[in-house]
């Protein structure tokens, strides 16, 4: 990955290199899906299949919970894209509450 | 950390905020969210929206380590600020 700051509107972030890969986004507010990526746009509009949802913690929003919810083919709009990356490489800590 | 003194147009913004992030580039930062939620990590790219490409990214939640990211993307809306942290 090439290190420098780049002020032109071409996008920093080289989805193409995850296509078909799974890759997990979160969202503002604290929606977490994973699923395949399939496109996506400079925007940061994403559509992936085979989505699950990690169903959020009903005290607090930032915190998942195990349970998950089925939704298959999902565009996600780029305005409410927090942060994206590739499942892989992914670790989670064990449950610090 | 030493602070490197830029004789630039102090009413260019872009300047300094581009110097930053060049002093940046390739050594860890700690990047907070509007959320709360703070990511720490090897700062790779910026963008003039202030998207973020970091890697070996860890977050934090309540100051808690919650999960650790090879790469990591985040949109420049949702980022509060970048902070430098001192060198080792």
């Amino acid at each position: 990955m090439t290190s420098s700051f780049n002020p032109k509107k071409e996008s920093i972030l080289d989805l193409q290199k995850f296509l078909g890969k799974e890759i997990c986004v979160k969202f503002t507010g604290g929606r977490e899906v994973q699923g395949i990526l399939k496109g996506y746009d400079q925007l940061v509009n994403i559509t992936l299949d085979q989505t699950q949802e990690f169903i959020r913690d009903a005290e607090d929003p930032l915190i998942t919970t195990d349970e998950k919810r089925f939704l298959g083919l999902v565009v996600c709009r780029g305005s409410s894209v927090m942060m994206v990356c590739p499942t892989e490489g992914c670790e989670p800590i064990d449950n610090p509450y | 950390m030493t602070t490197t003194t830029t004789t630039s147009n102090t009413s260019n913004n872009s300047n300094a905020q581009f110097n930053f992030f060049k002093m940046c580039i390739g050594r860890p930062v700690v990047v907070k969210l509007n959320n709360g939620v703070e990511y720490r990590g090897i700062l790779e790219v910026v963008d003039g929206n202030m998207n973020i490409v970091m890697e070996q990214t860890e977050e934090y939640l309540n100051g808690q380590l919650k999960t650790k990211y090879g790469d990591c993307f985040l949109r420049g809306n949702n980022v509060l600020y970048i902070s430098a942290q001192p060198r080792k």
